[in-house]
């Protein structure tokens, strides 16, 4: 284990070897790191919470104020930092069945991001069946359901938030649940609908609806998708976007094969892991060479070798798509691609999985798909395109 | 009706890790007492511990972190603790540099810890962070004798290394216990020594034997012949293991087996008669080539090498004296006998050449037998 380990980071160091000496910087206001600033309010927001914490850090409420202020804040930066910060707030309650719902529901928040799906799911139950009307769990639940392709569960849990959530938040559940069991044009229209009679609506909500709307037109192939997702990221700032629309976006500009605006979009935003990945996969289809290009692969690949040390649960969709699209390695590629499969069941895996399948030559590959496809009933014409060309 | 606020900002949990997770990279080499190296922390992190954004604009500059160096050196030495064989050596650290790694700038923080003595053990303490954040990460590279590495966790937070140097006295009994059991379970060194054995107490002359007249010639005989052995295999052992001969394993294995093939049928057609110890001279070449990979496989550290090689050896050459000693009485006694004649030496030598032979074909096109 310790020899496996030494030769990992062996690799790490000598991946890293080159410019990575200590300098000592040029003047006192050389900026070093840039974050956002003390004004923020997002940022003020968390700063008081954490004082109040510090305080009192047994108390449920503050503990969970502050956890999901930190989890929020992580999610629009793009920072995972975060999420170790509500963690560390959480602590106190970790591993305890008779911690205060709100608490066990956030615990579960930051398992699933984790993609321990299967544990977040046992805690969202528990939480659930000791109180039917904690609206969040039901839609944390709705979510994982829908993301391992378990769509008609998701809709009767996007129904009980029936008198418990606003008219938005439920009809973006139940869009993006019946979105994924045959009904995608029907859910496109109603959300349309419910984002025009609910301008005011929170701006995360939103920006959720907003995202969804703008993927289900792009499954369902509507020419409007590119104006949805443009609106999608109009409606936040543009200087930070969400990094999973952003992601969602350039991956469709990708699939246009509209390669350099997706290299466009990405670039200032570099630094997002999501936007590293997909600037790699750009810069693979326009054939760009040099040195920026070779460290960003050699980035991505740090970064797995990373995880792997630390002990985290891999990145499977990630690392096929890293395999697949840049460093053409199908069949590596397919077989991550199938084991992503069994955890993960958006139409993102399952395309992952036909196009892996395709390119290593190996159709059968592509069979769970079509079954699952049969199954849920899911409208996507990417998929369907791709299976019908493997049948002829 | 109030809606109960709802976080659906955060739900999508598809999304990946977008910048990296917390790491501190920590960096070990370990000089007769002293353990230096350097440890990078994110400045990130320590924006977050410390809070070293002075003016509050987000712009963490060189300025701001430098007011902070001694409060930066305070966090780290308090959450590393490095023990030598449970003493506590003391450390210190300097002043702190930049360095760019891929996600961001890091505080280079050089740091040096004198212990009491050279280490035979070292234990580190890590407790950077976790209190703030368990997702945080120690990465350690530890230069110990060898290249380690290691992760600290909240769930591990102390690690524990050996130098895996041995005293010399002890390197000494180690491997000439080694040396002994190498022979004792070696069973083609065993059937070899046998087979150049037998025959110690006879004289093969054209269909019979005849035996020595006395245990003293017999006895120098087999005691050149051990002798003759010892030395070579002690020559080409330690050349391989010092990696001045590199030698084909399977090719030599296979060479063994014919050497001892060769042994066997010298006892039944005398092919070589006169001063067998030259023969055992390179043979004992070829089995001292043999031996290095067990060696190899030991990993000696290069300051122990010499001792030990030279303790494996003797305890090799002890072992075959202490079978000799054993063997030979009882072969004296019996020499005259037609069962010992025929018998042992006869048909054990053809035993043996079959055994050698069947290793031969084994060792040659890498068979499994079950042999």
């Amino acid at each position: 284990m310790l020899t496996k380990l030494s030769v990992m980071f062996a690799v790490l160091l000598a991946a890293s070897a080159q410019a990575r000496e200590p300098y000592l910087p040029p003047s006192d206001d050389t900026v070093l790191s840039v974050g956002p600033p003390a004004s923020d309010p997002r940022v003020a927001r968390l700063g008081r919470l954490r004082t109040e914490l510090a305080k009192a850090p047994e108390d449920p409420a503050s503990a969970a104020a502050f956890a999901r202020e930190a989890i929020a804040l992580g999610r629009s930066l793009g920072e995972p930092r975060y999420q170790g910060y509500a963690q560390a707030a959480l602590e106190p309650w970790a591993g305890q069945p008779d911690a205060p719902l709100e608490i066990q529901v956030l615990i579960a928040t930051l398992t699933q991001h984790r993609h321990e799906f299967g544990q977040a799911l046992k805690m969202l139950d528990s939480v659930i069946e000791a109180d039917p009307t904690q609206a969040q769990a039901r839609l944390s639940r709705a979510v994982i359901h829908n993301v391992q392709g378990r769509p008609q569960q998701a809709l009767q849990d996007c129904r009980a938030l029936l008198l418990q959530a606003s008219a938005l938040v439920v009809a973006s559940c139940a869009a993006s649940a019946s979105a994924l069991s045959g009904d995608a044009r029907r859910a496109y229209v109603a959300l349309g609908a419910q984002l025009d009679s609910a301008p005011d609506a929170d701006p995360e909500v939103r920006l959720w609806a907003l995202t969804l709307r703008a993927e289900i037109a792009e499954r369902l192939g509507l020419s409007d998708t590119e104006n949805a997702y443009r609106s999608a990221l109009s409606a936040h700032d543009p200087q930070q976007p969400d990094p999973y629309l952003l992601a969602a976006f350039a991956d469709f500009l990708l699939a246009q094969g509209r390669a350099q605006e997706a290299y466009d979009l990405l670039l200032p935003h570099a630094r997002l892991a999501v936007a590293e990945l997909r600037l790699a996969i750009a810069e693979k289809r326009l054939g760009k060479q040099g040195r920026e290009v070779v460290a960003r692969v050699e980035t991505l690949k740090q970064r797995e070798e990373e995880g792997r040390l630390r002990g985290d649960a891999p990145e499977l969709r990630e690392q096929a798509m890293l395999r697949l699209h840049v460093l053409n390695q199908p069949i590596p590629a397919l077989w991550l691609a199938q084991e992503n499969w069994r955890s993960q069941r958006e139409p993102l895996d399952a395309l992952l999985l036909l196009d892996a399948a395709a390119a290593s030559g190996k159709p059968e590959a592509s069979d769970p798909v079509r079954v699952w496809l049969a199954e849920t009933g899911l409208e996507d014409v990417r998929v369907e395109s791709r299976l019908a060309k493997q049948a002829s | 009706m109030r809606w109960a606020f709802l976080c659906v900002a955060w739900l999508l949990p598809a999304l990946a890790q977008a910048h990296k997770a917390s790491d501190s990279y920590l960096r070990l080499e370990v000089k007769e007492s002293l353990v230096s190296g350097r440890w990078d922390i994110g400045l990130r992190d320590l924006d977050y511990a410390l809070g070293l954004d002075a003016d509050g604009d987000g712009r963490l500059t060189w300025g701001e972190v430098r007011d902070r160096q001694a409060d930066i050196q305070a966090l780290a030495l308090s959450r590393l603790t490095i023990e030598a064989d449970g003493t506590l050596c003391r450390t210190l650290i300097e002043s702190l540099r930049i360095v760019d790694l891929n996600d961001g700038a890091y505080a280079a923080l050089p740091f040096r810890s004198t212990c009491l003595a050279p280490p035979r053990s070292l234990s580190l303490r890590y407790d950077l962070l976790f209190d703030l954040d368990p997702q945080h990460r120690g990465l350690l590279r530890l230069s110990f004798q060898a290249s380690r590495s290691g992760v600290f966790s909240p769930n591990r937070r102390t690690l524990e290394f050996a130098s895996g140097a041995v005293a010399n006295g002890v390197a000494f009994r180690q491997y000439f216990t080694e040396g002994l059991g190498h022979i004792a379970r070696g069973l083609d060194h065993w059937l070899f020594l046998i087979a150049l054995l037998l025959p110690a107490v006879l004289r093969r002359e054209p269909g019979r034997w005849v035996p020595v007249e006395s245990l003293s010639q017999g006895g120098l005989d087999v005691l050149r012949i051990v002798t003759a052995f010892t030395l070579a295999h002690a020559c080409t052992l330690t050349l391989a293991s010092l990696g001045l001969l590199r030698l084909p394993t399977r090719g030599v294995e296979a060479l063994v087996a014919a050497t001892i093939v060769f042994a066997a049928l010298n006892n039944l057609l005398p092919l070589v008669r006169k001063r067998l110890w030259r023969l055992a001279l390179g043979f004992g070449l070829i089995h001292g080539a043999g031996y290095a990979s067990v060696l190899a496989d030991l990993e000696l550290p290069t300051s122990t090498l010499v001792i030990s090689l030279l303790a494996f050896n003797l305890g090799v050459e002890g072992a075959q004296i202490v079978i000799a000693t054993l063997f030979l009485p009882l072969a004296f006694l019996f020499r005259r006998q037609p069962w010992y004649q025929w018998g042992v030496v006869g048909a054990g030598s053809l035993a043996v050449a079959g055994f050698a032979t069947l290793w031969l074909i084994q060792r040659t096109f890498n068979l499994q037998f079950g042999v």
